[in-house]
């Protein structure tokens, strides 16, 4: 018996060291959560007022969206997913719909129900570009790398027109945006770093975000394809977006 | 749409203020941010003759033709959620309403006045009387 456990242990010591020696978790699945975020004061992202340098108030506050503590009635906002615009990558990811991850080899596809849009998270070794040859991208290019158990992304060539958020949160075609994700069991957590000199005095930090891996056999276990179309979007800001915001129809 | 007269559709926007309603789960969800544009503390119940439903992205609408007291019909639009969202939420698909059923919905009204209302979520409907049929009872697809 002693001499079983002397050899025992030298395989438990390499299986506690098994993430180090290349073995990443498994971040593969469908995922989603609730936007929640209720009593935030500026953006879903974060609790905490915003270091805006003066472009990046500017921009804010000509930013007019149709939720959040700023909400106006979208007929007389400027949101661009009011005008069939992709959302784009990060107001998606706060949003809380569906979307799944699938790991392989040298990348992660992340492939998100909402607008049925999808991302590359390269990793395999390459490092983030310096320039974004055909960008920018309202998806962005994203290079991530593993930290132990937590798998960090950064992302760059961003498409500033898009909102941070469905709150209006800006930012520029220069950001560059860590993303860090972490398994917890059925539950992934998501915490962003935003680094964009044009529009924030310093980087910022959000809070973390939780999604839950679903059952396939559950409501949300399996991705749909929710499409905004331009014809679509028109026929329905003309049949109920702004009609709803205009005056009662003149029964004459 | 020329429709037939009904019990049901004798009322003009008939008005039912059944109880104070805060602000529920299915805002956060209006990713178009209408919900701003509805009483979202206050319901009324719409009864009128479908003349349209439109199973389309970003948001599902139904279309009534609402006859008043005094014999003008008014053709009123209730925004809905897409049909993904009440595919899985309430069991609904592009069959649910047809042109020509009586129905009786529970909206929040716009906040001008127009005639458009709102119900993204748990909708209080009944189709001719009776609930919708959902996809969730039977476990099938559409």
């Amino acid at each position: 018996m002693r001499n079983l456990k002397i050899k025992l242990v030298p395989l438990l010591f390499i299986i506690a060291l098994a993430p180090a020696f290349g073995q990443t978790p498994d971040l593969s699945g469908v995922l989603s959560r609730n936007s929640g975020s209720q009593g935030y004061p500026m953006s879903q992202w974060s609790p905490e007022t915003l270091p805006f340098t003066a472009a990046g108030r500017a921009q804010f506050d000509a930013n007019i969206p149709g939720k959040g503590p700023r909400q106006t009635m979208p007929a007389f906002g400027n949101d661009p997913l009011g005008d069939a615009n992709p959302p784009g990558l990060y107001r998606t990811l706060v949003y809380g719909r569906p979307w799944e991850f699938i790991q392989l080899r040298n990348k992660v596809v992340q492939i998100f129900e909402w607008g049925k849009h999808w991302r590359t998270i390269w990793t395999d070794g390459r490092d983030v570009p310096d320039v974004i040859v055909a960008g920018p991208y309202w998806y962005g290019y994203s290079v991530g790398e593993w930290e132990g158990d937590t798998l960090v992304v950064k992302t760059v060539g961003l498409d500033g027109r898009a909102w941070l958020d469905e709150w209006g949160t800006p930012f520029s075609d220069f950001a560059l945006i860590e993303e860090r994700w972490r398994r917890v069991d059925d539950t992934l957590e998501l915490t962003i770093t935003v680094n964009d000199p044009d529009l924030y005095s310093e980087p910022w930090t959000s809070d973390t975000k939780v999604f839950g891996y679903q059952s396939p056999d559950s409501i949300n276990g399996e991705l749909m394809e929710q499409i905004f179309a331009p014809i679509d979007e028109m026929e329905f800001n003309s049949r109920i977006r702004d009609p709803a915001a205009s005056g009662p129809l003149d029964p004459e | 749409m020329k429709q037939s007269k009904t019990a049901a559709a004798s009322s003009f926007f008939s008005v039912t203020f059944c109880c104070l309603w805060a602000l529920s789960a299915s805002v956060t969800l209006a990713h178009h941010g209408t919900a701003v544009s509805y009483e979202q503390d206050n319901w009324i119940t719409v009864t009128g003759v479908v003349t349209e439903f439109r199973w389309r992205n970003p948001h599902s609408a139904l279309f009534l033709d609402v006859e008043s007291a005094d014999g003008k019909t008014t053709n009123y639009a209730i925004e809905l959620a897409s049909p993904v969202l009440m595919s899985r939420s309430s069991g609904w698909t592009r069959a649910t309403f047809r042109p020509g059923d009586v129905v009786q919905f529970r909206v929040h009204p716009s906040r001008t006045g127009a005639p458009v209302g709102e119900c993204l979520f748990n909708c209080e409907v009944l189709i001719n009387g009776e609930p919708p049929a959902s996809t969730l009872d039977s476990q099938e697809g559409n």
